[in-house]
């Protein structure tokens, strides 16, 4: 079984560290479904809100198996309903490799680039191609670094260098390139290091960890990693997933990398899109790249307007196109830019082309459960009772005002130094802050007071 | 009592499950990274032959540009051993029941290609 165990295993690297932040979705995982596609009651971040989940588990096997390109979904619900948690929660369960791009609907109205612009950009920010890249590289350990200058003032150094794996070492004679790149990276016997056979170019990987006791004090970057195994020359292949937009980006101007920083890629020809489009096609034919259709997540689509509506039915007629999960809030609307009303302010021919997922308010139950979780997302040691009382403040007035107690609720319990937020720290909070519905009693009451008042009579308090 | 079809059903399952099946499932399996594992091996010894010649051709300070007909065996010894590696993965994945690893069959882009479409 030994054999079966030490064969290749293949690695999966990802490249960029990631630091997240608390959000307000910052607790979903994945979609807390059993193998059956049926949601489990608390999982995985997720509460309640069964059918819907169920619904949105069945698409996501579509997805990943590849069957729907250009289809479309509506999530459509109450407020706090869950729109988005689900929507996060697809995207976290198809995985780092799918693109998954999420938008707000108003996002697309800019200054900077046309509606169209905008929305082509998210479609093809939501399409991934898959790439191979391959390198022949010496990897080792180093074990001395020899440099000769000459004895004469003028001529080239001579160098050689001592490599080693586990298995083998060996000598290399340096030219003047490669003794510059070393001494540039400060290559010291102990260090492990990579050399690009086609660029030359050297990394260092780290230190090794039989040298960690040389020195009593390093520096705080020195990273200790193993001495490599096997071959001092390796073959080494890297799959990269890159979207269609970076790539538009890269190919439209001669900074290109620098606009993907800063968000500023202005208006990309269509030509340039032509071209790319075509290339990506014949690497396709010829085996050289993967098409990885990934998902465009748009939250309150009832803000784009008619033209966007159009944009999108002919932009889900492309056969690469994306899914297109869609979320709104609204009953029956104005359609933006028309004067006529349409359920959840979406024209009824793309309406026909959807799949529509309702959510539902959550019960009691459920909204104790989801407070649980966030106070437990939040880091916040909270009593039952306390949990009582915001449960029911949160079924009066919002699931999302509750949530947004928590922390509050947590800094006036540290302040009196105690171990748990209390009922009377949820009390304490609760009349520092207004929910929606106070907040509205009180304008009413009080409009004459506000500046800028249109509700009621000449004397304006812009008198003052 | 059975369909026919119900019966070849439960024919293969109980052909699966029997201890044959499962004995020579294994050997498929231990034998294939029997062969991955020695490959390796043969690489690892491949190339420290390669750099042992390396270094006596310097000592004997003959190193010309292209290296000689020795060097360039190996080379191709070790181009060859590669190349059928990687079916032998991938075989071996799927007898293990694991998914394909992703992007594991695709064509290396050239350098050009690369710069094009990815920093």
């Amino acid at each position: 079984m030994a054999a079966a165990s030490t064969a290749q295993k293949v690695q999966e690297v990802r490249e960029v560290t990631r630091i997240e932040r608390i959000g307000a979705h910052s607790h979903i995982r994945g979609l807390g479904l059993d193998d059956a596609l049926e949601p489990r009651q608390v999982s995985q971040g997720m509460v309640g809100q069964a059918p819907a989940r169920r619904a949105a588990g069945v698409i996501l096997e579509m997805i990943k198996e590849g069957k729907i390109a250009g289809r479309a979904v509506l999530i459509a619900g109450h407020p706090g309903t869950g729109k988005t948690a689900i929507a996060m929660g697809m995207a976290q369960a198809l995985g780092q490799d799918t693109p998954f791009t999420s938008i707000a609907g108003s996002e697309i109205f800019s200054l900077e680039m046309s509606k169209t612009e905008a929305l082509t950009q998210a479609f093809r920010r939501s399409i991934g191609i898959r790439i191979k890249e391959e390198t022949e590289i010496i990897e080792g350990e180093v074990v001395e670094i020899q440099i000769d200058r000459p004895a004469t003032g003028t001529g080239a150094k001579v160098g050689k260098l001592t490599l080693k794996t586990t298995e083998m070492e060996t000598i290399y004679d340096l030219g003047t390139k490669m003794i510059e790149s070393l001494t540039k990276e400060k290559v010291q016997a102990g260090d492990i290091i990579t050399i690009d056979k086609a660029t030359g170019k050297i990394t260092r990987l780290g230190r090794s960890f039989t040298r960690a006791r040389d020195y009593d004090a390093m520096g705080p970057q020195t990273k200790f990693v193993q001495c490599p195994e096997g071959e001092l020359q390796k073959r080494k292949e890297v799959v990269h997933t890159v979207t269609l937009h970076e790539i538009d980006v890269i190919n439209s101007r001669t900074q290109g990398f620098l606009a993907l920083f800063s968000g500023d890629t202005g208006e990309i020809k269509s030509e340039v899109r032509e071209q790319i489009n075509a290339k990506v096609a014949e690497w396709r034919e010829e085996g050289k790249a993967d098409i990885v259709p990934g998902v465009l997540f748009v939250d309150e689509v009832h803000m784009l307007d008619v033209e966007c509506f159009s944009f999108l039915n002919r932009a889900l007629e492309n056969d690469m196109a994306p899914i297109l999960i869609m979320a709104t809030n609204r009953g029956i609307t104005k359609i933006r830019g028309t004067n006529y009303s349409s359920p959840h302010g979406v024209p009824i021919d793309l309406l026909d082309r959807l799949l529509i997922i309702s959510t539902t308010p959550y019960s009691e139950k459920e909204t104790r459960q989801i407070l649980s979780i966030r106070c437990e997302e939040e880091d916040v040691e909270i009593s039952d009772d306390a949990i009582t009382v915001l449960t029911k403040i949160g079924m009066e007035t919002s699931l999302r005002y509750s949530i947004q107690l928590i922390t509050a609720a947590n800094l006036v319990s540290r302040k009196r130094k105690g171990t748990e937020v209390i009922v009377d720290d949820i009390k304490r909070v609760y009349s520092l802050f207004l929910d929606e519905s106070r907040s509205s009693q009180f304008l009413k009451e009080y409009q004459q007071e506000f500046m800028f008042n249109e509700v009621g009579d000449k004397e304006d308090a812009m008198e003052t | 009592m059975y369909t026919n079809s119900a019966r070849q059903k439960m024919e293969t399952q109980s052909r699966q499950e029997s201890p044959e099946f499962v004995l020579d499932h294994f050997e498929e399996v231990e034998g294939l990274a029997e062969e991955i594992v020695t490959d390796k091996h043969q690489i690892i010894d491949l190339d420290r032959k390669r750099n042992k010649n390396r270094e006596a051709l310097r000592a004997l300070g003959k190193m010309q540009p292209v290296p000689g007909k020795d060097q360039n065996n190996i080379e191709s010894e070790i181009g060859k051993l590669r190349d059928n590696l990687k079916p032998k993965v991938s075989k071996l994945r799927e007898l293990e029941g694991r998914p394909e690893a992703k992007g594991f069959n695709l064509e290396a882009l050239s350098r050009d290609e690369i710069n094009a479409v990815h920093y």
